[in-house]
């Protein structure tokens, strides 16, 4: 527990802040609307009422996740609230035992006294339905509340991994939401005493004698209310401002023109693309959206970027994994004339702007999860070739985890050349990779035996040897600690959940308590 | 979708009608019924059906839920059917503001 809060300090103590100011807005508003004399005789009616509060601050995928849920909680709260108000103002519409309740009920919705009524159930017919239904903040209220649970159960995970598309345009219905939520107020349904009545007839003088307001001798007058102004759009104005810039941002970035300079189909059904574009500047393992308008005008894909910012293109690896992807390359391997156009979005960032600040870096790649590596090796070999005294790197361990290489003979192509340029220039300690084949069988395993005192890996062609199986991280982490007692070692890891927990516990473990001495930090990739 | 959806709409169902019933709101017997009502709806729609192609994690201990699903055959098996069933069960629900939520999802 120690080691995890030391890991991850900064976002817990803005967790903290973002709850403790929820919380404390919370509480000031329920204190407001329980406390302030205004709202003395709105209170006699309807016992307490609350307010749902919420920010709309988009930092990263987790914290959206966690405003949804507050989102959704305090919904929940403020709808159970607003039922049990509905429900008491229309008893006391009903009520004719002369109470407090229902004279403050009579009071009349009539222009001659200004409107000053303080229930919105105007006369004992209507129900709690109508009202619901005819009130904007009723109206406004349901649409928004069923747009919120459409949005909810179209993103759970299932949903998301298996139909993603659903889930995109559906939760566009936020739209919907944010309208309704703005427009909620307008209807200046919760009512409080205006400062003239305050100061002619205070209920804490006048609440006991209720009976003889209407009297002409009587000091007290009945009260006035007038409603609370709108107010939940000056919460939501400067994020949703925010956000259209954001959009039209996106929107003129892509139709900027992206230029192919080359394309190149590797075995196993991948494509690579190189492209340039004017103003285009990026850094390593950033990604990119990619749009085909020739095979769908909606469809935005992300691509991490696997070439180098040294150079003077950008260039992207597609694999054949579902239909938009497929048709991309068909579309490309058909050699038609003018080559399909491209528009590109990004590119946005990730962790792996850091890696070149660590002493000692070790790299995981499990799967498809190797691409951002290969710009970020490419990008280390050419700081390290012009001798970049921004480098700290001194040493490299990448671990390349995969079934087989098959879709990524185009990545082992990069670590042959890399191997080479190593050689000739006589540092071949910088780089320490392996390989590990999660997906052998005994054929292959015998046929690696057989061949066992070659120089180059059968399979690979590289001078280290195959892995078979997954590596066992104690050990490598073991080793790591031992080779580097008093280093800083970033671990850098785009690959599946259950890997990332288990290199996130190695992190912990082998991290020593002692600052000065070797330190793990776990950085993990998030698509 | 739909199996996410008319689950969620079985709880705010029971969350509806409790709100109800505890609050002796006017015709709490909606509220009652409701809440037994969106048992039964959650009741059936906890398993997951299997998707025509590739896999499916199922929800934890939906083995245990899925026999009681089997228990009224094809009545409560058959899609259609369960559709049906939704839309007759949410409709006296409706009748009440703290449970036309759940009517509407």
């Amino acid at each position: 527990m120690g080691n995890w809060l030391v890991n991850h300090w900064f976002s817990v103590l803005i967790l903290v802040v973002w709850i403790g100011l929820n919380v404390f807005l919370f509480v000031q508003t329920f204190l407001k609307y329980e406390k302030s004399d205004e709202y003395y005789y709105t209170r006699e009616i309807l016992g307490f009422c609350n307010r749902t509060l919420r920010k709309p601050l988009d930092q990263n995928l987790t914290f959206h996740k966690l405003v949804a849920y507050a989102i959704c909680i305090f919904t929940a709260i403020h709808i159970i609230a607003h039922l049990f108000n509905f429900e008491r103002y229309h008893t006391s519409q009903q009520a004719k035992d002369g109470s407090l309740a229902s004279v403050l009920s009579g009071l009349s919705h009539h222009e001659k006294y200004g409107g000053s009524w303080l229930n919105p159930f105007q006369s004992p017919n209507m129900t709690v339905l109508y009202v619901t239904f005819t009130s904007i903040a009723g109206l406004t209220g349901v649409i928004g509340t069923v747009a919120l649970i459409l949005m909810v159960t179209s993103a759970m995970e299932f949903i998301r991994r298996h139909y993603f598309e659903l889930f995109w345009f559906t939760h566009h219905l936020f739209i919907v939401y944010f309208l309704c939520l703005a427009l909620h107020g307008f209807g200046r349904i919760v009512r409080g005493q205006t400062k003239d009545s305050m100061k002619e007839s205070h209920p804490h003088k006048c609440a006991q004698s209720f009976e003889k307001w209407d009297h002409h001798d009587s000091h007290c007058r009945p009260p006035q209310f007038e409603g609370n102004p709108p107010e939940s759009w000056k919460w939501i104005v400067a994020p949703v401002i925010l956000y259209i810039f954001e959009r039209i941002l996106r929107l003129l970035r892509s139709q900027q023109r992206v230029m192919i300079t080359k394309v190149v189909m590797h075995p196993s059904k991948v494509l690579e693309l190189q492209m340039t574009k004017q103003g285009f500047s990026m850094e390593v393992g950033q990604y990119i959206f990619v749009k085909c308008p020739s095979i769908s005008l909606l469809e935005w894909h992300p691509f991490t970027l696997t070439s180098a910012p040294e150079e003077d293109f950008f260039s992207i690896h597609v694999r054949a994994a579902g239909d938009w992807t497929e048709n991309l390359i068909r579309a490309f391997e058909q050699h038609h004339s003018p080559v399909p156009r491209i528009q590109v979005d990004g590119p946005f960032g990730t962790v792996s702007e850091d890696v070149f600040q660590y002493e000692v870096a070790v790299l995981v790649g499990a799967g498809i999860g190797v691409t951002p590596f290969a710009s970020i090796l490419k990008s280390i070999w050419y700081k390290f070739q012009r001798a970049d005294h921004n480098l700290k790197i001194q040493k490299i361990y990448f671990y390349w985890i995969c079934r087989e290489t098959g879709a990524f003979s185009w990545f082992n192509d990069l670590m042959i050349s890399l191997e080479q340029e190593m050689e000739e220039l006589g540092k071949v300690g910088f780089l320490n990779y392996r390989l590990f084949l999660t997906g052998w069988d005994s054929n292959i395993a015998g046929h690696a035996a057989l061949n066992f005192d070659k120089a180059t890996d059968i399979l690979t062609g590289l001078k280290q040897k195959t892995y078979f199986g997954r590596p066992k991280w104690e050990n490598e982490f073991s080793t790591i600690a031992t080779a580097h007692p008093k280093s800083v070692v970033g671990v850098f890891l785009c690959g599946p959940q259950t890997l990332a927990k288990n290199l996130r516990k190695c992190c912990h473990r082998y991290s020593s308590l002692d600052p000065r001495k070797v330190q793990f930090y776990f950085n993990k990739e998030n698509f | 979708w739909a199996n996410e959806q008319a689950l969620a709409s079985g709880l705010i169902l029971v969350a509806g009608g409790i709100v109800a019933t505890v609050g002796r709101f006017a015709q709490w017997y909606f509220g009652a019924y409701s809440i037994a009502a969106g048992a039964l709806v959650c009741l059936l729609e906890y398993p997951r059906g299997r998707r025509r192609k590739g896999s499916t994690m199922e929800r934890c201990g939906q083995k245990y839920v899925a026999a009681a699903v089997k228990l009224f055959g094809p009545l409560t098996r058959n899609y259609y059917v369960r559709a049906v069933l939704h839309l007759l069960l949410s409709v006296p629900a409706g009748f009440l503001l703290a449970t036309i939520l759940g009517t509407v999802c």
